[in-house]
């Protein structure tokens, strides 16, 4: 009989078995090819299979990565044995594996072995190839560079798990038929590919974001990976622009946010209400010196003026501190580069906010009709606000529970009732 | 102090539309470590063994014959996929600290057996 484990302080380290699975894939997808993803795929969940079995009576290994890596890199070899389209590429699983098992050992080191990182990010570009549908691609990004299960995509995305499977399924499929392959894309292109990737990444992120009430963590978990892959942008020398550093500093200072937003009610606390000791520090810092970063090229993208606005809220340890005449300049700036209402509206408020509630009102009449905004509850909440404002409490409720009619999260319902309540009992 | 044997009869089959996810299963390994360490911190552990994931082989006896097969788990779906040793005052604390292994949550079946007490043929 064994001997009772050695349990160290035992834990392991959060999403360890996520983050690696991600990591594991990219790299058999290298050795095996794109076409052989769901080959790449099934390798690794036998290795964390075997992990379930043993390390569930014998406790967690020194290094459980290189375990992983080690079980892994084993299981791929018993396949190619038996794959004989595969078998001349045993030499390089051993060579691709040893690297990986390198950086788990040195993790505890600042040291990150570019062959690891290349491959994350080659996955990535794969995952957000644009002959993929756009929807597709988040999906593919979670599951083979984040390893979320199918799952917890379709929770994090309120949609049904066998939707998900098949937008998996068709993205795999399409890979394969169009021959997409498994590398950094040129130089040449590289700009115009990183927008795509970038542009799921903030997909990612909003998604978590948008109705990130607490209760849902996989929601949650959906922010912190947008963070982790868009870190892994700016760390490699071929996609480390300017404009991957204000996409990553305009997502630390939402995220930054976070504690923030719910209130103790449950309802959605705006930035006006937000109880700022509760923003996170150290991710405003980080915010702050992307946001820094970013400003060093000529290309201005829509990420460096988001960045802008969300660092002037940063900036401002009191919401009276806002400075909201910068903010309008900005959201100037944005209009004229994306013409979207959403982005009307935003600026809207700015102005409201700026030069006062009418000043506003006469920018929201320039949008009302816009089909867009129709069924979107922060046009009416808006101008329910601004009348609130002018004096008008009864115009202020009318436009309140339109507001509520329209479709929002339950924290956001929340936020309208008790503004509603305020308005009401003026 | 009595010591028990705690058996885990291990489901082999995973239910039908259930994924298990690299989160899920690193959450189930943290669960079987945190059991574990809670019976080892509590001086009840006393060792465990973990048996492979295989059928094994069964040997069946008749006088003189023998015949060896596969298994013997070959067509069940259960496997004894490990056992714990604890110490407990009885059946009943012995239970109790059975009731908190994880493979209880995943289906499976945990057989409690008292150890018999062989102190009496070494002394």
């Amino acid at each position: 009989m064994t001997d009772v484990p050695d349990n160290k302080v035992s834990g392991l380290v959060d999403h360890l078995f996520r983050h690696q699975a991600g990591q594991m894939i990219a790299t058999l997808v290298r050795v095996f090819g794109p076409r052989h993803i769901d080959l790449a795929e099934e390798v690794v969940q036998e290795a964390l299979v075997k992990a379930l079995q043993l390390w569930s009576y014998r406790g967690i290994p020194d290094n459980p990565s290189a375990w992983l890596i080690q079980v892994a890199k084993n299981r791929a070899l018993d396949r190619l044995r038996r794959e004989a389209s595969l078998q001349e590429k045993a030499n390089e699983i051993v060579r691709a594996f040893a690297a990986q098992e390198a950086l788990a050992n040195q993790r505890a080191g600042a040291g990150s072995s570019n062959e690891s990182l290349d491959d994350s990010l080659a996955m990535v570009f794969m995952a957000c190839h644009p002959a993929i549908a756009r929807e597709a691609r988040v999906a593919l990004t979670l599951k083979t560079v984040g390893g979320f299960g199918t799952s917890e995509i379709a929770r994090a995305f309120l949609a049904k798990e066998p939707t998900i499977a098949q937008r998996l399924v068709r993205a795999k499929r399409l890979i394969r038929d169009e021959g997409i392959t498994f590398e950094l894309p040129s130089p040449k292109e590289m700009s115009a590919r990183l927008d795509s990737v970038l542009e799921v990444i903030y997909l990612m992120f909003n998604e978590g974001y948008a109705a990130h009430s607490g209760e849902n963590l996989v929601r949650a978990d959906l922010c912190d990976e947008a963070i982790r892959l868009c870190s892994l942008v700016v760390e490699h020398p071929a996609t480390n622009l300017p404009k991957s550093h204000a996409l990553l500093s305009l997502m630390l200072f939402q995220a930054a946010r976070l504690a923030a937003r719910i209130g103790e009610g449950g309802e959605l606390s705006v930035l006006a209400e937000q109880d700022r000791t509760l923003w996170d520090r150290q991710l405003m810092a980080m915010g702050f010196h992307h946001l820094d970063r970013s400003a060093a090229g000529q290309e201005f993208t829509e990420y460096h003026l988001q960045a802008a606005i969300a660092s002037c809220h940063a900036a401002a340890t009191r919401y009276e501190l806002t400075n909201w005449e910068q903010i309008v300049r900005l959201y100037d700036l944005l209009v004229a580069l994306n013409p979207s209402p959403i982005v009307a509206l935003n600026r809207a408020v700015a102005i409201a906010k700026h030069r006062g509630a009418e000043a506003g009102m006469r920018e929201i009449e320039k949008i009302i009709e816009h089909p867009a905004l129709q069924h979107y509850y922060l046009l009416p909440a808006t101008i329910g606000e601004f009348w609130q404002e002018l004096g008008d409490a009864e115009k202020a409720a009318d436009h309140l529970r339109q507001a509520l009619r329209c479709p929002c999260s339950e924290p956001e319902r929340r936020f309208l009732q008790k503004k509603l309540a305020v308005v009401t009992n003026q | 102090m009595p010591q028990f044997m705690l058996i885990s009869q291990d489901s082999m089959e995973i239910p039908e539309g259930f994924e298990i996810t690299p989160e899920i299963i690193q959450g189930i390994i943290q669960k079987y470590n945190d059991w574990a360490e809670s019976l080892q911190k509590s001086g009840h552990l006393v060792g465990l063994n973990k048996l492979r994931e295989e059928p094994g082989r069964n040997i069946v006896g008749f006088g003189n014959h023998r015949v060896v097969t596969d298994g013997p788990y070959a067509e069940t779906k259960e496997i004894i996929g490990g056992y714990w040793i604890i110490t407990a005052a009885d059946y009943d604390e012995a239970v109790k600290l059975a009731s908190g292994c994880p493979s209880l949550e995943l289906g499976s079946r945990v057989e409690v057996r008292e150890v018999e007490d062989m102190s009496a043929y070494s002394g």
